[in-house]
Formats: C-alpha cells, sequence, structure tokens
C-alpha cells in the first residue's frame, strides 16, 4: 500500500455533499474547520492485498460465529457488561436469526500484516464516505479506475433478499436527532438509497418519534403498527432506554411485534470483549491481536486499553513500553470495563496513520474505507482518504 | 480486478441522497423532534405528556419544530416558540414517545464517526 499526492477536484466541497457527506466540516476546539473528507491523497493498493484482506474477512466472520456461540456458553455476558435482563434475546435471537445487513472490521496494516482492531457490528458509519470515494475514483480515473467497493451492489441485493421476509408493508429507518452534523441522518438516509433501490416502501424517522401503544406495540407518528425496523442506534444505549422492556419482549415477525436489524444479538460482536473472546479461541491466529479482559493476567509492556463499549476512541489508552504514549477523549465511558490489546504499528505515510475499514453485508467482504490520523487514536480528527486498485 | 469494480453506470445515480442532504442542510435536520410543552409553552419532562395521554387530559403538549426563545439548550423549563402544538391526548392514538433516542448516558450525541480506538490507531 502506498499513499500519493492526488489533484483534488474543483469545487469538491459541493460535489460531495449533493453526495451526502454533509458532514465533511470538522470543528476544531480553537473554533477552526478541519475537512474530514481528504481528497489530496489518496491510498493505493495491490489487488494482491486486496484478495488478502477479503479472505482474512471470510474467515473473521467464520471465527465470528464460533465467538458467539462461547460466549453463550461460557456465560461472560457480565463480564462484557451486558445486562441481565437482555440476554435472553440475545440467545433466542442467536438462535432463530433473524436478519442482519452490515458491519466494518477495522484493520491496521502495519508490517506484521493485517491485525483486527474492532468489529464494528451493530451501527458502523463511513457508509457515505465509502460511496462517495466510488464517484471520486470515476471521475478521476473514468471507466478504468478501480476500487474495492461493492458496498452499494451487495446492500441492495440484501434488501432485496430481504423484501419477502420483514414483516410489515415497509420498513422503518430510525436515526437520532440527537446528532446535529447529518452524518447519523445521512447515514440512514443512504441505507434508505439501497433499500428503496431495491423496491422496498422506506420511512426514515427519528427513534425519538417512534411511538408505544399499550394495545399495538410500536407505531409511527400516524397510528401505523412499525413491524421492520432498521436503526443507527445502538442496543447498548437502547437496553437501558425506556421502551428497553417493551422492544425485547415485543421482538419478533408477529403482529404486535418487531423485528429489528441489526438483531440485539449484536451486542456480543460489537463489544470490544469479542477481542479477548477470539483471541482466547484462536491464539497466535495472523490476524488477531493478543487481547485480555481487564484483570486477566497478560505480558503485554506496549498495549491498548479500550472500555468494553465506546465510540471515536473515547476513553482509549495508549502505553507503549510500560509509558502513556496518547489516550483518546473523555466521553465518560469504561463504566462497564475494559479490554486490552496489543499496541500494533499502524505504519507511517507521510507522517499519517491508516486504518482500513473493511465493509461486509451479511456474511460477505464487501469493500473498503480507510481513515488516516495525525495521532494514534483514530478519533474524530480522523480524515477519510480514498482508495484505489493500482494494479 | 474487474468483478470488483462498481460496474454502476453514471445514469443510475442516487436518487434519495441528494434530496436528503438538501432537506436536512436547509433545516437543520431539528424539525422533527418533539418536545413536551405545558400551556405556556415552556418544555416539561415528558411524564406529563404522557399521563396526559393516558388519562385524556389537556393541559399538555407535544411541540413539533419549536425553536428556543433564548439560549441554546433545550432543557426543562425552556420556553418554546413556533412549530406545531399538538394536545398530547390526542396523538397517534396515545403512542408515549422518545422511550429510545433522548437518554443516552453518554455526552457523545449519535453514533458517527465511530472509529476504532487502535492499537497504535485503530
Amino acid at each position: 500500500m502506498e499513499r500519493i499526492d492526488v489533484e483534488p477536484r474543483q469545487g469538491w466541497p459541493s460535489i460531495i455533499e449533493q453526495q451526502g457527506l454533509i458532514y465533511w466540516k470538522t470543528e476544531l476546539p480553537d473554533g477552526s474547520v478541519m475537512p474530514y473528507w481528504h481528497e489530496s491523497n489518496a491510498y493505493t493498493l495491490g489487488s494482491d492485498e486486496v484478495y488478502e484482506m477479503e479472505a482474512s474477512v471470510r474467515l473473521l466472520m467464520e471465527m465470528l460465529v464460533e465467538a458467539g456461540d462461547y460466549i453463550i456458553e461460557s456465560n461472560l455476558f457480565s463480564q462484557m457488561g451486558i445486562p441481565g435482563w437482555a440476554i435472553p434475546r440475545i440467545k433466542e435471537t442467536w438462535e432463530s436469526e433473524p436478519p442482519m445487513i452490515y458491519g466494518r472490521f477495522d484493520f491496521a496494516y502495519g508490517p506484521e500484516g493485517f491485525k483486527l482492531l474492532e468489529y464494528n457490528a451493530d451501527t458502523p458509519t463511513a457508509l457515505v464516505e465509502t460511496a462517495v470515494q466510488w464517484h471520486w475514483c470515476q471521475d478521476l480515473y473514468g471507466a478504468g479506475g478501480d476500487q474495492w467497493n461493492m458496498v452499494h451492489e451487495l446492500l441492495v441485493e440484501r434488501w432485496k433478499e430481504l423484501k419477502e421476509r420483514l414483516p410489515g408493508d415497509r420498513l422503518y429507518l430510525l436515526h437520532t436527532s440527537q446528532e446535529k452534523s447529518g452524518e447519523d441522518f445521512m447515514t440512514v438516509g443512504y441505507m434508505v438509497e439501497t433499500c428503496r433501490e431495491a423496491g422496498m416502501t422506506c420511512e426514515l424517522m427519528p427513534i425519538e418519534k417512534l411511538g408505544l401503544h399499550e394495545h399495538l406495540g410500536f407505531v409511527d407518528p400516524e397510528g401505523r403498527s412499525v413491524r421492520s425496523i432498521f436503526k443507527l442506534y445502538p442496543w447498548e444505549w437502547m437496553v437501558h432506554e425506556e421502551f428497553a422492556d417493551e422492544a425485547l419482549r415485543r421482538m419478533g415477525d408477529e403482529q404486535g411485534q418487531t423485528l429489528w436489524i441489526e438483531p440485539i444479538w449484536k451486542m456480543m460482536w460489537s463489544n470490544k470483549g469479542i477481542l479477548p473472546v477470539l483471541w482466547r479461541l484462536f491464539p497466535d491466529h495472523p490476524n488477531l491481536l493478543p487481547a485480555y479482559f481487564e484483570g486477566e493476567q497478560h505480558s503485554l509492556s506496549s498495549y491498548v486499553r479500550k472500555p468494553l463499549l465506546a465510540r471515536e476512541g473515547a476513553n482509549s489508552l495508549i502505553v507503549i513500553d510500560g509509558q502513556e504514549a496518547d489516550r483518546g477523549p473523555d466521553q465518560g465511558y469504561g463504566e462497564e470495563g475494559y479490554v486490552v490489546q496489543q499496541y500494533t504499528d499502524l505504519g507511517s505515510y507521510d507522517g499519517n496513520h491508516p486504518v482500513l475499514g473493511v465493509w461486509t453485508v451479511d456474511m460477505e467482504p464487501a469493500g473498503l474505507g480507510i481513515r488516516e490520523s495525525t495521532g494514534l487514536v483514530t478519533n474524530n480528527l480522523s480524515r477519510f482518504v480514498p482508495h484505489i486498485i493500482a494494479d | 480486478m474487474s468483478q470488483r469494480r462498481r460496474r454502476r453506470s453514471r445514469d443510475v445515480a442516487l436518487v434519495a441522497v441528494p434530496v436528503l442532504a438538501l432537506a436536512f442542510t436547509a433545516c437543520g435536520g431539528d424539525d422533527d423532534t418533539a418536545y413536551c410543552v405545558d400551556q405556556n409553552d415552556q418544555i416539561v419532562e415528558n411524564q406529563y405528556c404522557d399521563d396526559d395521554a393516558r388519562s385524556g387530559g389537556s393541559s399538555f403538549f407535544w411541540l413539533y419544530g419549536g425553536s428556543l426563545i433564548s439560549g441554546n439548550r433545550y432543557a426543562t423549563g425552556s420556553r418554546l416558540k413556533g412549530g406545531e402544538k399538538v394536545a398530547a391526548s390526542n396523538i397517534a392514538e396515545n403512542a408515549r414517545r422518545g422511550g429510545f433516542g433522548s437518554g443516552s448516558k453518554t455526552s457523545a450525541s449519535g453514533v458517527g464517526r465511530a472509529a476504532a480506538s487502535h492499537s497504535g490507531g485503530g
């Protein structure tokens, strides 16, 4: 992989905004603005590297299935900070397999190859950016441009598969109106795009507007039953909120029930506790880093301590040779506990540290989106940088 | 690598996304949020609207798309203006609302930029 200089397109901000990336301005603490979309550079990969990632991800998906079984058999829920009242539904949906849609693996690609940093299984974002980079590729390289990017097509295909399977006459796609930059709204908006293309009836709605009727179950603002939901809102928050009991009680395909995408069992995969579980089951796997629940014995002197539940690198701490090297912003995460994962080199490209986000649709690897940072923690100051396949 | 090419021609362009992008930019995405207010348009706990809906009362309202008279925090006690006011007792067959979404216990407001806290980056 290499990082190359590229001439940015004339008028790129309005181009990407029209394609949904309306949240490309990251406001810095001093009030200045840093573009989150960065097209003055691009990463180039060889097709062999893409094939390798694709194969790794296929295998990791199978390993995750074993990890889910193991978490249930070994009853690791409390160690993972998953509340007791969610467990019966997690177990039940793990068995009955209601549909899932997507996820995103984050990899380091340093001198030792691809190393899994984590898997965002419940509410992955950067979907819009991933689409925008395809338009960038076409603008720059035309029909000859290549990119690992089948995300849109595979999402459309997946919705087509699910069209007959989802209860109700429409799918409600929920975002939170608490998020003000438009990132959550547009990510769900993009999902609407793919689901419409698949021929489904879609309703984009803030999750705050979801109503609960004593007899009908969940209803929309017009009083219609809400039978199928895609939500960009994490289960780890939902299970602590007011409607949690009823959502758990009324989960399913029947009248008065609601089918939720992603399914609640994704609380197992999206939890950082999955990292020590994978390492315990598959020690020395070349794509895994040694990882432990905090409190477990380990001999790592360079490691990253991550909260079981956290976003944007929040509350994570990097220790190199026993010394703190960097830390993410404090957003109050960590109450449920931590994992420690061996520190790994992300590689340095003109002083930038990329993280490779590999998309999965259902169980299939689907494409790539790269974010780079100048610091060691990939946080909300990272930049999305497009990529091309160079051979 | 040809099988990895998108092969999506230009004329199968995004349909919903540009419209939504424009709509969000124009409205700030705020207009869908409802706040429970009393007769003076003052924000009160959602509980009051829930109780009103259950009892068939008429003292509290859901206010859609209202904006603050002063300040920038939509907190209990703030006064709102404008928007659309609907009696809590009438709304969507007394459905309770707001049971998901407003109660995040962390300071994060959304799920975006869900970057990894990588070991050395992610």
